[in-house]
């Protein structure tokens, strides 16, 4: 009882699903190659990281997501934050960022390989895509949610706009600013690992899950997947806590 | 003869700290006018702890607004000390003031905000916390964030930053609304022994007639929108004050004229 409400309760999720996984690999309902047992795919994943194959995989489709992620908040954050604020900007780019938003990033993949070719710019323009709005959104969003009265407050002491922005306006906008790159980092993963698999990059985690895919090696597939999954939760970890780290007040 | 004239010279002079001579306000909507606040008129001297009592949606906020030069007037100008008030200190505590505070920003630097909004360095503007807190004796955890406060003392922490411009005016709209009864009486005379330390002018908004007899000189009695002033009760109750002057016959006294006052407004 005492296990279920520690904080390694989590684990019998986990062990919970690898016992149904195992169930059904022993069923037999699905041949071995297509669901192999658990043991197998983890022998897998341990043989790709010990010869270390799969390492240069790993650091490329990381260096994608990171260039990307970075890329999409340092224009991002601004453009939303100006958008958020200025009335003006708001009213005349809020159809654009609308429509753009709406386009499924994986609906313009041909467009960027026609623009950038096989190329990492092409992943890079992608992910960008897939990711910036999501930023720019949630940070307009949050300056429009900024707290009146603190404003109205700060206007009775004659601070100037600049200042209330610089002072007020920013740190009320900071946690939609994070829920905008938590949603941005996310998807950055995810857009790179579908580029990898139809762009022919030729390397990264998405281009060895299709590859092993297409040579019916499934453990190795599963063991990839499982290695892009934990992540795909080691960035989200490390991100909210980084997070609670700078809106401290949030939730208190 | 010579005397009385240069009494009631100095009289006029004196009362005039805080003027405000026939403002009005109206906010027009699409369907007609909406006339706040109509040739409202009171003058308020310096040093002096004035209350204003009214009924609800009366325009005492739309007034304040006004004051802290927040809303411009139709007609006029509010000045303090003959000056303009853009060009006055003028500190405004609003309802659900801790709510105000930035919750990002400790206690300190909450407190210093509007000296660093003034561009004063830092080490100067902790001195000054440090001196203000001190001689008003107020305790509060100055590396904590507001959020790890209590009540009482997020309170504190907002009257703290009202008051560490020193301020040529103080506003106070419903200050204490939000607290319970308890801390409300330990607010109220922690406010008390702060007035009478700083001797800061002070209009304050309450709807509590024993809070406004208790902290003022004088009680501002406002008839219902467009706010009038519909009569003046002086408040000669000796200071420094303790909770048990609510006990006494005087205190009883100006009470009844207050609330006599107010009931002839709202029956009107």
């Amino acid at each position: 009882m005492n296990l279920l409400r520690s904080r390694f309760s989590g684990v019998v999720g986990i062990i919970g699903i690898i016992a149904g996984w195992y169930g059904l690999s022993e069923s037999h309902i699905f041949a071995n190659t297509l669901v192999p047992y658990p043991h197998q795919v983890f022998q897998s994943l341990i043989l790709l990281l010990l010869k270390g194959t799969i390492l240069g995989d790993t650091t490329l489709t990381l260096y994608r997501t990171a260039i990307s992620f970075t890329f999409s908040a340092l224009v991002g954050i601004p453009l939303g934050l100006i958008l958020g604020y200025s009335k003006t900007a708001y009213r005349m780019f809020l159809p654009v960022v609308d429509f753009f938003r709406s386009v499924p990033a994986t609906a313009l993949f041909p467009l960027f390989i026609l623009f950038f070719g096989i190329s990492d710019l092409s992943v890079f323009a992608a992910t960008v895509f897939g990711a910036i709005f999501l930023i720019i959104i949630n940070a307009m969003y949050g300056v429009n949610n900024a707290n009146k009265s603190r404003i109205f407050w700060a206007k009775s002491m004659n601070a100037s706009q600049i200042q209330i922005f610089k002072k007020i306006v920013f740190y009320d906008a900071l946690p939609y600013v994070f829920v905008g790159l938590r949603q941005a980092l996310s998807i950055s993963l995810i857009i790179v690992i579908v580029t990898e698999m139809f762009f022919g990059s030729g390397n990264g985690l998405g281009y060895r899950i299709f590859n092993f895919n297409l040579l019916y090696d499934s453990s190795n597939m599963y063991a990839v997947i499982i290695l892009v999954g934990l992540i795909g939760y080691v960035l989200n970890q490390v991100f909210v806590k980084f997070e609670k780290k700078v809106v401290h007040w949030i939730g208190e | 003869m010579t005397k009385l004239i240069s009494d009631t010279f100095e009289n006029t002079e004196k009362k005039k700290f805080l003027v405000i001579d026939s403002i009005s306000k109206s906010y027009k909507t699409k369907e007609h006018t909406k006339q706040i606040l109509d040739k409202l008129s009171f003058q308020v001297e310096k040093g002096c702890f004035v209350t204003i009592f009214g009924p609800n949606g009366c325009g005492k906020t739309t007034l304040f607004n006004l004051i802290a030069g927040l809303v411009e007037p139709d007609t006029n100008i509010i000045t303090v000390d003959g000056k303009p008030t853009k060009k006055s200190r003028i500190s405004f505590m609003f309802q659900n003031s801790s709510d105000t505070l930035l919750p990002w920003r400790t206690c300190l630097e909450n407190i210093a905000f509007p000296l660093e909004l003034n561009g004063i360095r830092k080490s100067e503007r902790i001195e000054k916390v440090n001196t203000l807190l001190t001689s008003l004796n107020i305790d509060i955890p100055l590396y904590q964030y507001p959020y790890q406060c209590s009540g009482g003392q997020k309170q504190l922490v907002a009257i703290a930053r009202a008051l560490i411009q020193n301020p040529d005016l103080l506003l106070m709209d419903e200050p204490f609304s939000a607290l319970d009864y308890e801390r409300r009486l330990e607010m109220e005379n922690k406010l008390l022994d702060i007035f009478s330390k700083t001797k800061v002018t002070t209009l304050l908004i309450s709807h509590d007639i024993d809070e406004a007899v208790y902290l003022s000189d004088k009680i501002i009695i406002f008839s219902k929108m467009p706010a009038r002033v519909e009569g003046e009760v002086v408040v000669n109750l000796p200071r420094p004050r303790k909770q048990d002057i609510m006990e006494t016959t005087e205190f009883y006294n100006i009470r009844t004229e207050v609330l006599r006052k107010f009931y002839s407004v709202i029956r009107k």
